[in-house]
Order: C-alpha cells, then sequence, then structure tokens
C-alpha cells in the first residue's frame, strides 16, 4: 500500500508540473504581451510628442529620437559571415550606429540563412506574424499591398528622405520609384539598386590559359577553344586528365557558375527563377519570352558539344552554387560565366595564397557571329525592398535609417573604413551586410572605377572620396607590395578588372535590358513555376545529350500550358504602362 | 480495496491528460486548416475571407502534366523503402543475436545507429562526395572491378536504387534496435526445449526467433504502411536534379517546387489532404489484414 501511495504522489506531482510549468510558460508569454503593449503605448507617447515638435521645427532627416524607440525587423543572414570579435547579427557596427545617431534600438525577431529567407517571410506574412520593419522581395510586397498590411511611405519619403536618397530613387528615369509603387503611392522603398552591375562577364584561369598559349577570347570560338583545353591539354601540368573547362551549376542562372552570358553570346535571352523571368522586344514591338526564341537552339547545341567532349563536369547536375566553386577552388576548372563580385566569393585571396601563380580575368561576353553580343540586364529594379506595418507609429524610422546608410557609406561625412570594410589584426570584415537596410547611389562602383583608373595613373588621390581612397589604397598594396590578400581590390578595381568589363559594356552600349519590371500576373503567379520548371528541365537534358529537336517540343509545350496566356497579359501590362 | 483501485488509476489517466491536450491543440485544432485545399486562399485575406472553389485545386493538381509519373514514382520509391526497410533490419537483428561477445554487439548496434541522428541536408552532402563519378569512393572501389565510374545521382536508373540504399543504411540501426528487443523477450526456455529435440541453430531460428518476431515485424508493417505516399521529402530535395525527374520526382517535391514557392497554399493543402486519405484507407486496411490473417490486434 505505501507503494500504491508513493505512486500516486508521484503520478499527482508530474502531472501538476506540467500544468505548472504550462501555466507558467502561459504567464510569461502574458507577461511579454504586457510589456510590448507597454513598448507600444510609450513609444505612442513619445510619437504625440514628437509630432507637437515637428510641428513646430524643420524636419531633419537625421534627427534623433529621444527617448529612443523600439524598432523590430527580421534578417537575411549569409551563411559564413565573419564579424569582429564581440559582435553579431543583433549587435554590431551598424545597430550601434543607428542607436547612437538615430537612437532607433534594432530587435531583430529571427535570423535565417538567406537561403530560406524568402519561405520564413511567406510564412511570416501568412501567420500576419510581421516585424515593425518588413524586408520582402517584389512578390511579397504584393501580397502586403493586397493584404493592406503596410503603411502608406510616399509622405514620409517625401518629408524626411534625404537629397541623396531621393535622387537614388529617381534614377534611371524614376524606375525604383515605380517597382515599388501601386495606384501612385509608394508602398515600400527599395533597397540596392544595381541592376547594371549585375551582369554576366566571363572569368578565366589567366595563367592557364597563358600556359597553353591561346589567344585571347574575342569570339565564341575562341572560346569554345579554351574550355576545350582546360578539359583536354591539362592545365595544371599534374600528367593526368583531371580538369574540367567550364563550371555550372544546377540552378543554371545563378551569378556564379550560371549560363546567362553564354546565351548572351548567340544573341539568346533566357532568364527564369522564382521571381523574374527575362521578356524582350521582337521587331514588332511586342514583348516576348527570352527562353523560346530560335536562338536558343544554336547555344545548347554548342553546349551539348562541350559537355560530349567532356568539358563540364557532369555533377554539375547535383552541385549547388558552393558545391561547384569547389572545383575552381581545387583548381579543376578553369572558365565560368558570372558577376563582378564573384573575386570576391567563392574566389578569394586564399586560393591565391594557396597557388600563388593563379590568376583569374573577367572578361567581356562574346559573340558567335559578327553582331556584338549584348548581356542581358534582368533585374534594372531592386529585387528587395523595405516595407514599415500597417499601425507602427514611426513609419519615418525607415527613411531616417536609410538616410544615415547613405550618409555613412556615400555622403560627405562617410567612413567606409568604418562602415563599409573594417581591417582588423590584418583580417577584412566586411561591414556594410550588417545594416537591416542598405541601398547605393546608382552607377557608383562603376564611377569609383572611373575615378580610380585616374589616379592610379596620376597617384593623386585628391578626387577619391574615402571609399575610393579604401580602394586605391588596397589596390596599392597589392601592386607595390605584393600583399596577397588585396588580390580581390586588384581583380575589381584594377585595370582589367572586373569594373573594366562592366565599364566596356556600358561605353558600347552592350546591355540589354529585361522589359518586365512589374509583379507577377495572374497567370504568371499561377503557372509561372511549372514553366520554369519544364524550362530547367528542358535545358539540363539537352545539356546532358538528349536531342536539340526537344527545344521545339518545350516551345509547343510552354506555349500551351499557359505561356501564350502570360505573353498576352504581360503585353497588355506593357501597353498600360509605357505610354 | 476497491476504493483504493480507484484511486491510481484515475491517476494514470490524468497523466493521459498533457498528451491528450497537445493532439487537440496540435492535431485536432489545425485540420481546420483543411478548409485552404477547397479555397482560393490568399493568405493575407486569410481562412475566412477567401473565396471558396470547390474541388478546382484538386482538378488542376491531377491535371498537372508530371502527376502521374510522380504518384508512380512515390508509390515505388516508398514501397521499396518499406521492403527493405523491414527485411534488413530483421537479418541484421538475427545476426547480431548470434553474436556472443556482448562488446562487439554493443560496438556494431551503436555504429549502426549513428546515421540515425544525420539530418539528410549533412548526409546528402557527404553522399554527392561519396557517390561522385569522378573521385568518389563507391566509385574508385568499383573500379577496381574494372567497372566504369557510374554516376549514381545523376542517371535515372541508379537514381532509385541510391535513394532506397542510402535510407536503409541511415535507417535501419533504429529499427534493429526494435527487433533486438523483441528477440530479448522471447522465453529461453523453447530454445533450451528445442535443443533437447535436437534442433539446430537454423531450425530454432526458423521455429522460435521468427514466429516470436512476428508480432512486432506487423506492427511495424502495418504502422509503415502508412508512409506509402511519404518518399522521404529531405531525402529526395536534397539528392535529386532535373536530370532524374523522371524515376525521382516525388509527390512531396513536386508540390514543393509548384506550390510553395508561389504562394499556391490551396494547391499543397489539397495534396496534402489527398496524402492523408490515401495513407488513412491503407492504414484501416493494414490493420484488418493484420487482425484476419495474423490475428494480431494493436488496439
Amino acid at each position: 500500500m505505501g507503494k500504491r501511495r508513493t505512486n500516486l504522489l508521484l503520478v499527482t506531482s508530474l502531472v501538476s508540473m506540467i500544468l505548472v510549468s504550462a501555466c507558467s510558460s502561459n504567464n510569461s508569454g502574458g507577461a511579454n504581451t504586457a510589456g510590448s503593449n507597454d513598448a507600444g503605448s510609450n513609444s505612442a507617447g513619445t510619437n504625440s510628442a514628437s509630432s507637437s515638435n515637428t510641428a513646430e521645427e524643420s524636419i531633419d532627416p537625421l534627427g534623433k529620437y529621444d527617448p529612443p524607440i523600439d524598432l523590430t525587423t527580421v534578417r537575411s543572414t549569409l551563411d559564413g559571415t565573419k564579424f569582429p570579435k564581440g559582435d553579431s547579427w543583433d549587435n554590431n557596427t551598424w545597430s550601434r550606429a543607428y542607436e547612437e545617431f538615430l537612437g532607433i534600438k534594432i530587435k531583430n525577431n529571427w535570423n535565417v540563412s538567406n537561403a530560406q529567407f524568402d519561405q520564413k517571410m511567406n510564412v511570416s506574412i501568412v501567420s500576419g506574424d510581421l516585424p515593425d520593419l518588413i524586408p520582402v522581395n517584389a512578390k511579397q510586397l504584393q501580397t502586403l499591398v493586397q493584404g493592406d498590411m503596410i503603411e502608406d511611405m510616399t509622405e514620409v519619403f517625401e518629408k524626411y528622405a534625404s537629397p541623396m536618397l531621393k535622387e537614388t530613387m529617381a534614377a534611371n528615369n524614376g524606375l525604383p520609384k515605380k517597382s515599388a509603387s501601386y495606384d501612385g503611392k509608394l508602398m515600400a522603398i527599395p533597397g540596392y539598386v544595381r541592376g547594371n552591375d549585375d551582369v554576366d562577364m566571363i572569368w578565366i584561369r589567366e595563367d592557364w590559359r597563358i600556359k597553353l598559349g591561346l589567344p585571347e577570347p574575342k569570339t565564341m570560338d575562341d572560346l569554345v577553344k579554351i574550355i576545350l583545353a582546360f578539359a583536354n591539354d591539362d592545365p595544371d601540368g599534374n600528367g593526368k586528365k583531371d580538369t574540367y573547362g567550364l563550371n555550372l551549376n544546377k540552378t543554371l542562372w545563378d551569378g556564379y557558375s550560371g549560363l546567362r552570358g553564354w546565351f548572351n553570346g548567340f544573341h539568346a535571352y533566357p532568364y527564369s527563377n522564382e521571381s523574374t523571368s527575362m521578356w524582350i522586344k521582337d521587331k514588332d514591338g511586342k514583348l516576348v519570352y527570352g527562353s523560346i526564341q530560335p536562338e536558343m537552339k544554336a547555344a545548347l547545341a554548342k553546349l551539348q558539344e562541350i559537355y560530349k567532349a567532356g568539358a563540364i563536369d557532369p555533377q554539375f547536375v547535383v552541385y549547388d552554387g558552393p558545391k561547384s566553386a569547389e572545383n575552381e577552388k581545387n583548381e579543376k576548372t578553369g572558365v565560368h560565366f558570372g558577376h563582378f563580385w564573384n573575386i570576391g566569393w567563392p574566389i578569394d585571396p586564399t586560393d591565391k595564397q594557396k597557388n600563388p601563380n593563379m590568376e583569374w580575368k573577367p572578361y567581356p561576353i562574346v559573340s558567335v557571329d559578327d553582331k556584338p553580343a549584348q548581356v542581358a540586364v534582368v533585374q534594372p529594379q531592386s529585387t528587395w525592398f523595405y516595407a514599415v506595418k500597417k499601425g507602427y507609429k514611426h513609419p519615418e524610422a525607415l527613411v531616417k535609417m536609410l538616410n544615415l546608410y547613405y550618409e555613412k557609406l556615400y555622403g560627405e561625412t562617410s567612413e567606409p573604413s568604418v562602415y563599409h570594410t573594417q581591417i582588423i589584426d590584418g583580417e577584412n570584415y566586411g561591414i556594410f551586410p550588417f545594416s537591416p537596410v542598405d541601398g547605393q547611389v546608382p552607377q557608383k562602383n562603376l564611377n569609383a572605377w572611373r575615378l580610380l583608373q585616374d589616379a592610379f595613373k596620376s597617384e593623386d588621390t585628391s578626387n577619391l572620396n574615402p571609399e575610393q581612397k579604401q580602394y586605391y589604397d588596397a589596390y596599392m598594396k597589392y601592386v607595390k607590395d605584393k600583399d596577397v590578400t588585396n588580390w580581390g581590390a586588384d581583380r575589381t578595381w584594377g585595370p582589367e578588372g572586373s569594373y573594366s568589363v562592366i565599364a566596356n559594356y556600358t561605353d558600347n552600349k552592350l546591355m540589354l535590358t529585361n522589359e518586365f519590371i512589374g509583379a507577377p500576373t495572374p497567370t504568371m503567379a499561377q503557372k509561372g513555376s511549372i514553366l520554369m520548371d519544364m524550362e530547367k528541365q528542358m535545358i539540363t537534358k539537352i545539356i546532358l545529350g538528349e536531342s536539340v529537336d526537344s527545344f521545339d517540343t518545350f516551345v509547343e509545350n510552354w506555349k500551351a500550358s499557359g505561356g501564350d496566356q502570360i505573353t498576352k497579359e504581360l503585353n497588355d501590362w506593357y501597353a498600360a504602362n509605357n505610354q | 480495496m476497491r476504493t483504493r483501485n480507484k484511486i491510481p488509476d484515475w491517476g494514470l489517466h490524468l497523466m493521459i491528460l498533457p498528451g491528450l491536450v497537445m493532439i487537440v491543440l496540435f492535431s485536432y485544432l489545425p485540420m481546420a486548416g483543411l478548409s485552404i485545399g477547397f479555397q482560393n486562399f490568399i493568405p493575407t485575406k486569410g481562412l475566412f475571407g477567401s473565396d471558396w472553389i470547390g474541388f478546382d485545386n484538386f482538378e488542376y493538381v491531377f491535371t498537372m502534366p508530371d502527376t502521374t509519373t510522380v504518384i508512380r514514382n512515390t508509390i515505388i520509391i516508398a514501397v521499396l523503402k518499406m521492403i527493405a526497410g523491414l527485411i534488413v533490419p530483421i537479418i541484421v537483428a538475427l545476426l547480431l543475436n548470434e553474436v556472443v561477445k556482448a562488446v562487439y554487439k554493443r560496438v556494431i548496434q551503436t555504429i549502426i545507429y549513428l546515421p540515425h541522428f544525420l539530418s539528410w541536408i549533412i548526409l546528402s552532402g557527404i553522399l554527392i562526395d561519396v557517390l561522385s563519378p569522378s573521385n568518389g569512393i563507391v566509385n574508385q572501389f568499383l573500379s577496381i572491378f574494372g567497372v566504369k565510374p557510374i554516376f549514381f545521382l545523376g542517371t535515372p536508373e541508379w537514381f532509385r536504387p541510391s535513394l532506397i540504399v542510402s535510407d536503409v543504411w541511415k535507417e535501419f540501426g533504429f529499427s534493429t534496435i526494435v527487433y533486438l528487443a523483441a528477440l530479448t523477450s522471447i522465453n529461453p526456455a523453447l530454445y533450451e526445449a528445442a535443443e533437447m529435440d535436437g534442433a539446430g541453430r537454423w531450425k530454432q531460428t526458423w521455429h522460435i526467433t521468427l514466429p516470436g518476431m512476428a508480432p512486432i515485424v506487423i506492427l511495424l508493417a502495418t504502422l509503415s504502411l502508412g508512409n506509402i505516399l511519404n518518399a522521404g521529402f529531405d531525402q529526395v530535395f536534397n539528392l535529386y536534379s532535373p536530370v532524374v525527374y523522371e524515376t525521382g520526382d516525388i509527390i512531396d517535391t513536386y508540390v514543393y517546387r509548384l506550390g510553395l514557392i508561389n504562394f499556391q497554399f490551396g494547391i499543397a493543402t489539397a495534396v496534402g489532404l489527398f496524402k492523408s486519405v490515401v495513407s488513412f484507407i491503407l492504414i484501416s486496411a493494414s490493420y484488418f489484414l493484420a487482425y484476419r490473417f495474423a490475428n494480431y490486434r494493436i488496439f
């Protein structure tokens, strides 16, 4: 009986423990909501105070909140980001700056890796669990606008935006502002507007090319020769046939080891990912989808040819970007198409430290015939936006934060060595991604490159702003002191750096801009991903050996499965928006 | 006496309460969300603001171009995984049971149990390297016998076997432990009696061990039937590519690609509901069969 009793005691105490802990967690939840309510009423108080103030004094784009206000947001993080000691996504140079200069205390409700960010954001939108400051892509912005969940920013933007921010949003005939406007109302503020920077170029292992005595690529034939030679002629000189020519990864359209530049060389303009597709004008001025044009066929046939010749690693179908990068970091592949930043990631100074002979050089894309190749600018508008949750008391806080970001990076009082990149104990730390909001003055990098070229020649740095001076110093360290850690500066800003290629594209008008910058049309939203899936399968399979004629079947299927309808909707959109 | 007995019963029943609350909260209440499957669900309008569209979502899913391939793949992969996942652990458990030294037994048990704790996202990275046709260890081993490199993850014919073998490798340790536990519950007197009657090791296994394990085998087989439409999203998603869609694309990955990316929650819910209904029918059927032919009941 005694035993029974203890058992009973045990059971009841267990149960009560569970109940109690459930209750206590309830309590703490209640306490939390109460706390946030308090914060809400607090900020309501400050708001009324500040609004009564603003009635009298002029509006300061960088005015400080006193007492400080709270702002919650969520962060898309980059795996493998290095932080200066003690810093994190939640506490870093930028979060401290916003608090110090603007009196805005930022709290990250959650941080997830950029690969999962869109999904996590989708879930947050669905469940209505939104932070005050919401970073979103175009499709999510559309959803938020439909659901009337965000603040209209038109007025606060006009009132609070600094001249630099206004100028940026008015660039490209006001494209940035247009892309975030619904029925003439500015519903969000676009982030980075750097469409013209994100174009493909050909990155080639220059030391291999010279070793094998191959000419610089001027035509598609030259390039194909280089690709085949890198696979067959033992460029690394180890006596084994263990190298490939062209590096690809399974997503096909990435800014690293993708295929856009290849297709552009054949005057074909495919590109389709989850959020954007590439639309060009045909000779009658109608919008047509790039991936179904006949120029695709020759490009696919040539790809298949070099694949059959063993110049592409067959495993590209299972490799994502970082995995395919291993091929180049292990010096097994020597050509890829990609953006200007490929020299910072995945190729970086550690590779050159391992093999000092290594040299990568970016080239403009090459044409298959005598017509010059135009490179596709897929996203001339920003790919992401910052919106403010409906009901947040200080929508202008977002504008102020952007003002500060622009000021500290590009303004007269800019301090790039603090806010862009810090060098601590000889190691480079990129600081700029730590800010929850970002942006860039138009053509900033290209202008920097041009000024730098003059400065390199004259060694006169008086024309350079602090950020440009930083690039100048890094370049000089590499050239004069042979400091390998600044290799990237030479490959980006140097005379043959990646911006020389972009300057070339810009000067010779070799860019073809996507005609479609709106939000997805109804059929696109519904059927877009099926079509995208079909397209990806078609391209992958043809590279791996399926008959090139299956491209024609794909075009038929694409049209029948909703493509024709999308084309019609897009032309209607175009007619309505481009009078 | 009677009243005294009642108190502990009541106490024990109370212990179920937290579990019941959990089930109601996390399993039954969310079922209201199934209505999304019959709606043109717009997230920001919510469950009550979206329009009802009847069976349109189901119709849409079943008329999609690859639906039949995808369902076929799902069933084939799931069934093969179930069969392999049933047989391999039984054999390993029987073999382990014959190992005399307890140390070896435990070490082996632990080692084969280990991959169970790794997630597919990690294992896929490892498998891509291990199965690589250029420098993967598997192909290097095969090349000793003069076999040409096989691209396991990039050839439609090899993709399914790769899935099944890697899945069994990951999970068989867990089931083995369950079967080993079942083995220990067999009365040793039976073996002694059999030995007296002159039965050898093989006969003992056949006539005592296997029948002794039968209930647990039937139980696990029955439960696994409910997974007939779950061919393993994590695994397939991390290993597949457009080249192997024809043999490797399953319902979950297909819906993920076509639905979730584009806010198509109605479609995703419709598929989920379809899968649940099929699983429910199969579990009921197998339960009935188990009762009918093996006279085994779970409840």
